[in-house]
């Protein structure tokens, strides 16, 4: 076991003479038995230094690595241009505010084509839609009807021709 | 039919979140609705239309009113076979839809809770 601290030793140590087992056993064989046990307790003791300095090391290093990461995760909103990858959260509230509104006013306008290898649909809607939900629970409607004020200008279909003209 | 009417615009614009899968943030914008400049939000999706036999892709892009948060302006993008009676032709729908207006009021959490007053 203290053989293998040793060549552990001789293998780990920076600036060191790089032993072998077998260059360490023959420096020693020159040694008396409690000068032997006196450089292998010394060994042992700078190998157990060099271990937990190299262990502070490793820590530091770890934490170093891990402090991007960190930043990256705290920065939830946005980075320094503009983009960041998880806007789910802050997108699944914008789709809770609608899924409970108490009432709504909403215009909009609505282009969409859909186009194939041989046709295209062009589609333009208006839709004006304000209908309130009272905190009792009864949706009312102002004096206009909202099917009414709906305006479609539907499906204006330019059909390409499959052969070329 | 009025209630379901009055209900579709909200349960369709709440509906979407199905259609997200990734969501991330691109730079803010500011775009003009009605002469009026709203520096909004952007937010790229990407996500598959659930319940199609072959996947089909479809990307939205929010424009989110930073200080309300309503969206104002989104496009959505689909691709693949979008016909049902024609499942081997690709087809490439873009939708743009613009809020001119866009007011709501959050349910206050009273009005949902019930309440009970004995007399």
């Amino acid at each position: 076991m203290e053989n293998t601290w040793c060549w552990l030793a001789a293998r780990i140590l920076p600036g060191q003479q790089r032993f072998t087992g077998r260059r360490l056993a023959r420096s020693r064989e020159h040694l008396s038995t409690p000068q032997r046990r006196d450089c292998e307790m010394r060994m042992l003791e700078r190998l157990k230094s060099t271990v937990a300095m190299s262990g502070s090391l490793s820590a530091a290093l770890l934490l170093t690595l891990s402090l991007p990461a960190a930043a990256q995760t705290t920065s939830a909103s946005k980075d320094g241009t503009g983009t960041n990858s998880d806007a789910l959260p802050f997108l699944n509230e914008v789709f809770e505010l609608y899924a409970h509104a108490n009432s709504y006013h909403i215009n909009s306008i609505e282009e969409s084509t859909l186009e194939g290898e041989f046709s295209r649909f062009w589609t333009k809607l208006m839709h004006c839609r304000f209908p309130t939900v009272r905190p009792n629970g009864f949706i009312t409607h102002p004096s206009i009807n909202t099917f009414n004020m709906r305006l479609q200008l539907r499906a204006r279909a330019a059909f390409k021709l499959p052969f070329p003209a | 039919m009025s209630l379901n009417m009055a209900q579709s615009t909200l349960k369709s614009l709440s509906s979407l979140q199905k259609l997200v899968r990734t969501a991330v943030y691109v730079p803010d914008e500011t775009i003009e609705v009605n002469g009026k400049s709203i520096i909004c939000e952007v937010i790229r999706t990407e996500g598959e239309l659930p319940g199609t036999s072959a996947p089909i892709i479809t990307r939205f892009i929010f424009w989110i009113d930073k200080h309300t948060k309503v969206i104002r302006k989104m496009t959505e993008h689909r691709e693949g076979p979008l016909h049902p009676t024609e499942p081997d032709r690709n087809y490439v729908m873009d939708r743009e839809t613009l809020f001119a207006v866009a007011d709501l009021t959050p349910t206050s959490s009273s009005a949902q809770n019930f309440a009970f007053n004995p007399r």
